[in-house]
């Protein structure tokens, strides 16, 4: 009769720790899967919390990097001669030198190569002041943005202006002139067109 | 000259010398026809908003009229009905 007691105790004792091992296994998966969600949240957060926090700013050798306005902590050192905002895609546009732009992640690694122009007069940049950051271009609405090379038509080299995605691909060629940016739309000249302005 | 979107695709073509802005999405745009200069109302969906090609285009009176001038007559526009 005690042994029967017994055996009864040691079987509800070993459903009881099955109970608690098969608990304690859902607990633990449930935990790796709310841990993984909140590791892609923070991620993903981070990313955008990195992109909108992240600053252009002049270093001590009169160069530009970028800070985390929050921490003020440099986190791409000052190596550029201008530098601009982040844009929404995660890139800024920044340059070594006037003839040697392009496009930086949020790491600083290099995303479109350094093989753009930066024109110092262009709309009013020389006014600003040339080197301030809210002069330097970013990427539109569209995810595009307005870059220029050195391009030659007919024996002759210009300035070629046109538009980049953030693969670098040319959605509108590097060949037109931009008389006017607005947030909807560019006025843009051919090559072959005169710069003349016009008015009533 | 042309106006392109910021997709990158030309909203209108680039086939004018000359503009104007009326307001936000509305032009009064200039191009060659043969020997002649002539001038439209356009908006950024590439249509004309008032009545086809004009000879001459003038802005009046602090820019509240416009006089535009076609086939030999002369047209007063309020700048406020166009825009």
């Amino acid at each position: 009769m005690v042994r029967k007691s017994n055996m009864k105790s040691t079987n509800q004792f070993i459903h009881v720790k099955i109970l608690a091992y098969i608990l304690n296994f859902t607990t633990c998966i449930m935990n790796k899967i709310i841990g993984t969600a909140v590791l892609i949240l923070n991620v993903y957060l981070f990313g955008l919390n990195a992109q909108n926090t992240l600053k252009p700013m002049l270093g001590e050798d009169d160069k530009y990097g970028f800070i985390d306005s929050i921490s003020g902590k440099w986190v791409i050192a000052p190596k550029y001669l201008t530098a601009g905002y982040f844009s929404k895609n995660g890139l800024a546009f920044v340059c070594k030198t006037k003839n040697k732009c392009g496009c930086i992640d949020i790491n600083g690694k290099v995303k479109i190569p350094f093989r753009y122009i930066y024109d110092i007069n262009y709309l009013g940049r020389l006014k600003q002041g040339w080197r301030d950051p809210r002069v330097v271009p970013v990427f539109n609405d569209s995810g595009l943005l307005v870059v220029n090379r050195l391009v030659k038509q007919k024996k002759h080299w210009y300035y070629g202006y046109g538009l980049i995605d953030s693969e670098g691909k040319e959605v509108l060629p590097l060949k037109y002139y931009f008389r006017e940016e607005t947030p909807n739309y560019y006025i843009v000249n051919g090559e072959e067109e005169s710069n003349t302005d016009w008015v009533l | 000259m042309g106006i392109v979107g910021l997709n990158g695709k030309f909203l209108l073509p680039q086939k004018y010398n000359g503009y104007e802005k009326l307001n936000t999405d509305t032009f009064i745009l200039r191009y060659s026809k043969g020997r002649e200069m002539v001038f439209q109302f356009m908006n950024l969906n590439n249509q004309i908003v008032k009545d086809g090609e004009f000879e001459q285009v003038e802005f009046v009176k602090e820019q509240q009229y416009i006089i535009a001038k076609q086939n030999n007559s002369v047209w007063p526009y309020v700048c406020a009905n166009i825009r």
